[in-house]
């Protein structure tokens, strides 16, 4: 269940424009999840280790 | 009788000028998309404080036929306030800057403009009176007082402020500048830069860009750190060319860490 579903089933109505950043959220996710060439990482610590890794 | 009356004035006027002095600089800015923000600089005290805010917000109310009324509620939030010190040497370099002899009256220089930022300089002396500028123009051949009053007010921000949030929010405010490559250099080891910004348009826009990858080192990792800026969708051609000829780690998406949240 992603976010907006989760808030409404919780009784909470989400304004356009909280809609549409998560929405963006989501898309920008996905892209840099499944990118097949940019090394992407969520935090700076992933980042070094993968730095470590390859030495 | 006469000439007592000459020097009772003269003495009058000395004193007005030796009792006054500089104590506070206002600088306030109102970006389109953020929240408000004012720092205080209190010369006596040394100190920078760096105060977001809102004082409404709007609330949507569903009608019977199915539109939005939108409400504004008259509040104050408060979303970020610290204070910080400042070096002597910062501060002095900023005096100097802002009692230039092209800041001693009050200035207004607006334009229409669809988005932006409006900003203020005021300079507030020990009788409360004070000196301001006002303008919302970015363009640097435009408003070249003000970038001599913004990039002063910048170091000293950036030299004063230790606290992360407090340094992405200058950042954020800067971005609406025209301050070229959004890239600093924020570590030598290893090699890691940090995007304060949004960096837009493609390949052809971005010549600035495009000397700054490939001057970077061919076989040393390079880290990107992306949590308080951004690459447009359509660069995304260039960071992948960069990566084969560079090795380059990119961390900290804020979209996408949001969403993994």
């Amino acid at each position: 269940m992603d976010e907006i579903q989760f808030a409404q089933k919780n009784g909470k109505m989400l304004s356009t424009s909280e809609m549409n950043e998560y929405e963006y959220s989501k898309e920008v996710y996905n892209r840099w999840k499944y990118h097949p060439v940019i090394p992407y990482f969520l935090t700076k610590d992933q980042a070094l280790q993968a730095i470590a890794n390859k030495k | 009788m006469r000439k007592l009356l000459i020097l009772f004035l003269i003495g009058s006027l000395l004193s007005c000028t030796t009792n006054t002095k500089l104590e506070t600089v206002e600088v306030h800015f109102y970006p389109s998309f953020l929240h408000p923000t004012k720092f205080t600089i209190d010369l006596e005290k040394k100190t920078l404080e760096q105060y977001t805010y809102q004082d409404h917000y709007n609330v949507e109310e569903k009608t019977e036929d199915d539109t939005y009324v939108i409400h504004q509620k008259d509040t104050l939030i408060v979303h970020y306030q610290k204070t910080f010190p400042i070096d002597d040497e910062v501060l002095q370099h900023f005096l100097r800057s802002i009692e230039s002899n092209e800041f001693n009256e009050t200035i207004e220089n607006y334009k229409p403009v669809l988005d932006g930022i409006g900003f203020g300089f005021k300079k507030i002396n020990t009788k409360n009176d004070s000196i301001s500028l006002s303008s919302n123009i970015t363009n640097r051949r435009e408003a070249t007082i003000e970038y001599k009053l913004l990039e002063p007010f910048f170091e000293l921000a950036y030299t004063s402020i230790d606290d992360y949030e407090g340094i992405s929010g200058v950042e954020n405010i800067q971005d609406y500048f025209a301050y070229g490559l959004r890239i600093k250099k924020a570590a030598d080891n290893p090699l890691e830069y940090r995007i304060w910004g949004s960096i837009r348009g493609c390949r052809e826009d971005q010549q600035e860009l495009l000397t700054f990858l490939e001057n970077l080192p061919d076989n040393e990792p390079v880290l990107f750190d992306l949590r308080n800026g951004s690459f447009s969708y359509c660069l995304d051609e260039v960071l992948e060319e960069f990566v084969q000829k560079k090795t380059l780690y990119i961390y900290g998406n804020k979209y996408a860490t949001k969403a993994k949240k």
